[in-house]
């Protein structure tokens, strides 16, 4: 009883020892906010790579792919039926993307996927991540009327409206078609007027009259048709300034793809597409190099259609499994079943492993440094517990005088110990709770104090910093703490515990 | 001082004369067989007739605590300073005995010694004929906080702690927490006798720094009380007081050994201090030389 007792005055009457534990507290609310921020942007990032990749992806290890994707998904349904919930097949090419913004054309590398409208959807999130309501629920190649989303479905908070997308559409693009008209009917009749009949070639040879309506074939009007449709990432088409997205292209505008055919060596093509969506997964990465088609448009542009069978290649088969399959398992049955040499049987983990190890390591490497500053302090704890004990000689003499065994002084210290650990990590733990809570808040006044933005949804496209507070993390990070604190006072715990009563009774 | 038996009676509560372990199971016994005859007779004469042939009976190692040949020597930077060299002594229960010595003499070594805080390189220490010097650490630890009640000359209360809590420290020692937790209220009462009986009723809740040396010293003759010693060691308890407060305090003492009949083993090297005690002896160079019955 006398343990607790005097182990409560000294936390009470020795503010030094509190102090000494300042640093313990600082590392547990660090620590605790560390590894929530990174866990909400592991968990936000694997959420969004895995519903832009499907389980399981089944590629071919060459651009050209293989022949008969409807054999080779009969294959994998034998191999892994039951596990299989739904497949569908890809073609993916490397292209540039051309398209105009005032007077010059610019040029993007991009990432061309050719997707199958019915099934993409059923593999992944993929449609979650489009602009138009409808195209969520079905996908289709067809441009809307309008009704595009304004404000972003994803944002987890308030975001700045993106008023431009309220004219996509079929609106947009008779608006545009019929400004092009006009400034094309503006040139001719200034040319007209000039009387240069050279000036006809050159007309040809502009761009703009591509799309004019007296040059094309007469059964094409922008006004009323559209090219093949085209989903362009949201990174291709927009650049985002103070939160705020501002759209070089809308749906309806038409732009240019460019790329190789199959076959040795691969030519050049290139065709028009009108923008019927735009994708945003979020991740920077995907958003600014996808561009998705429809997959037989893409067959045949490439040149991948066998004319004596009609059946296309494909580059890759996403499998979606049902839930509660073991992806890896799959994947293991799949890689047996399936010539190596040909193929690349990966699950969405796999491929996007030095990503993922990346952050894990980097949560690893911020939590061991966290770690050694709470050891830090527990070097602290040691130095000032030392003094305490020699500054305690004469009561812990006393205590032994009237009966106290040493292991009943020892626990004393111990028993300090443990309870400057436990103030120490709750109220580290309180803090750092606090913070995550408040951490946009946060974020945004320092933002505002320093003038440098610490969390830019320029780069992340996301609008609030992501958390989750896991408890088992907590948990250890709260025991080790306690931990520390305990080992940090063994040392003058035994130092008082050894302690002759006669010689500390002496010290005065 | 009819509150003083009240309160030395609680003794036979079980639950403090239960013998902790079957080495001192017999001192049990006998602490009640000692008991009666002091609360039959307070000075007794069954006191003072073994301690008149104390000087030739010391083989014999008569009396509730005795010491034989004890010899100790302390180690300061290989020099080898031999402090006690062969005392005997026998303390008779319910005795008043003052040890008097120069400083340096030995006489806390011994008193120390006697109060097992520390160990002699030679000789035997009994309590009622049973050696205690070499037992294990735990049953010197309970005979330190049951058997022993120790005052020293600078008082030695936890300055964290308030009067009452300094003198239930050694019922706190002595008890589980869960047994403690249980008595709680019957431990308070008894803390708050001990410090009427000692007049520092009225400074319960005060700090140490809050209170004059003599009431230190009274708060910590109750906190060696508290536990029902069956022998009180007192360290120079006048040593660090004006003379008018030490007599005050040897008075509380001599009270205890007369009214209670309390063993008491003193130490100092004041003379006068010692005369209030029955019988004196004297510790020079190491050994007992003289003793005197400044009462006989």
């Amino acid at each position: 009883m006398y343990r607790w007792l005097l182990c409560w005055r000294y936390l009470r009457t020795r503010y030094i020892a509190l102090a000494s534990i300042i640093s313990v507290m600082l590392g547990v609310a660090t620590m605790i906010v560390v590894n929530s921020v990174m866990m909400g942007f592991t968990h936000e990032m694997e959420k969004r790579l895995h519903g832009i990749l499907s389980d399981i992806i089944f590629q071919s290890r060459s651009l050209e792919g293989f022949p008969d994707p409807d054999w080779h998904m009969e294959q994998i349904r034998r191999v892994a039926g039951d596990e299989i919930e739904a497949m569908t097949p890809t073609v993916v090419v490397p292209g540039m993307l051309n398209y105009q913004v005032g007077d010059t054309w610019m040029t993007r590398p991009v990432q061309i996927i050719g997707i199958d409208e019915k099934t993409q959807g059923l593999v992944s999130d993929f449609s979650k991540y489009l602009q138009h309501p409808e195209n969520r629920r079905q996908l289709s190649f067809q441009l809307r009327e309008g009704g595009y989303d304004v404000i972003d479905h994803q944002a987890d908070g308030p975001s700045l409206p993106r008023e431009e997308m309220s004219l996509a559409g079929w609106e947009h693009r008779r608006r545009m078609a019929r400004m092009k008209k006009m400034l094309l009917e503006i040139e001719w009749s200034e040319k007209a007027a000039s009387n240069q009949p050279e000036s006809l070639p050159a007309d040809l040879q502009d761009p703009f009259a591509r799309v004019a309506p007296q040059e094309s074939a007469p059964q094409f009007d922008p006004e009323k048709s559209q090219y093949t449709g085209v989903i362009l990432g949201i990174g291709l088409v927009s650049f985002r300034r103070d939160g705020q997205d501002h759209f070089l292209l809308l749906p309806g505008d038409d732009v240019k793809l460019t790329l190789p055919t199959v076959g040795t060596p691969p030519k050049i093509v290139s065709d028009t597409f009108t923008i019927v969506d735009i994708y945003e997964s979020k991740m920077s990465e995907y958003d600014s190099n996808f561009a998705f088609v429809p997959i037989r448009a893409l067959q045949q542009l490439r040149g991948m259609i066998d004319p004596s069978t009609g059946k296309g290649y494909v580059n890759a088969i996403s499998i979606k499994l049902k839930p509660g399959a073991d992806m890896n398992k799959v994947r293991d049955k799949l890689r047996a079943a399936f010539a190596p040499q040909y193929y690349a049987i990966d699950t969405w983990r796999d491929n996007q492993g030095p990503l993922l190890a990346a952050v894990s390591m980097e949560t690893a490497i911020l939590n061991v440094l966290l770690f050694l500053i709470i050891c830090v302090a527990g070097f602290g704890i040691l130095a000032i517990f030392f003094m305490i004990v020699v500054e305690k000689t004469r009561d812990i003499g006393i205590l032994k005088a009237l009966g106290a065994s040493s292991g009943g002084v020892m626990s004393i210290f111990l028993g300090y110990g443990l309870l400057l650990g436990i103030v120490g990590a709750g109220v580290g733990l309180v803090l750092g709770l606090l913070f995550i809570r408040h951490i946009n808040e946060i974020a945004d006044l320092l933002g505002h104090i320093t003038g440098h933005r610490v969390f830019d949804p320029d780069i992340y496209y996301f609008y609030k910093i992501p958390t989750i507070v896991d408890p088992w993390t907590v948990g250890w990070i709260i025991s080790g703490a306690m931990m520390i604190a305990i080992l940090a006072s063994i040392l003058p715990a035994l130092r008082a515990a050894r302690l002759h009563p006669v010689e500390a009774l002496r010290y005065e | 001082m009819s509150k003083t038996f009240s309160l030395f009676r609680t003794r036979q509560n079980p639950g403090l004369a239960v013998s902790p372990e079957g080495k001192s199971s017999a001192s049990a016994d006998g602490r009640m067989t000692l008991a009666e005859p002091h609360f039959a007779s307070p000075r007794g004469d069954s006191g003072l007739h073994p301690s008149g042939e104390m000087s030739d009976s010391v083989s014999a190692c008569p009396g509730i605590l005795s010491a034989c040949e004890l010899t100790k020597t302390y180690r300061k930077a290989a020099v080898e300073i031999p402090v006690l060299k062969g005392v005997n002594l026998s303390v008779q229960a319910g005795e008043f005995l003052a040890i008097v010595g120069q400083s340096g003499s030995g006489k806390s070594t011994l008193l120390h010694l006697l109060g097992l805080l520390d160990r002699p390189d030679a000789g035997t220490i009994s309590l009622e004929g049973q050696r205690i010097d070499n037992l294990a650490a735990s049953a010197r630890d309970r005979l330190r906080n049951r058997t022993f009640g120790m005052v020293f000359q600078f008082y030695h209360l936890l300055p964290e702690l308030s009067t009452l809590e300094n003198v239930m420290i050694p019922l706190m020692i002595g008890q589980s927490v869960w047994r403690y937790l249980r008595h709680r209220r019957e431990n308070i009462r008894r803390a708050k006798e001990i410090l009427e009986l000692v007049g520092l009723s009225h400074r319960l809740k005060h700090r140490p720094r809050e209170l004059s040396g003599g009431e230190l010293q009274r708060a910590a003759i109750a906190r060696a009380l508290v536990n029902q010693p069956r022998i009180l060691l007192a360290d120079e308890p006048t040593g660090n007081l004006d003379p008018a407060t030490g007599r005050e305090i040897l008075r509380l003492i001599q009270n205890l050994n007369r009214q209670v009949g309390l063993t008491i083993v003193m130490v100092t090297h004041d003379r006068t201090v010692a005369e209030m005690a029955d019988r004196v002896v004297s510790l020079v160079d190491g050994r007992i030389t003289y003793q005197d019955f400044p009462r006989a």
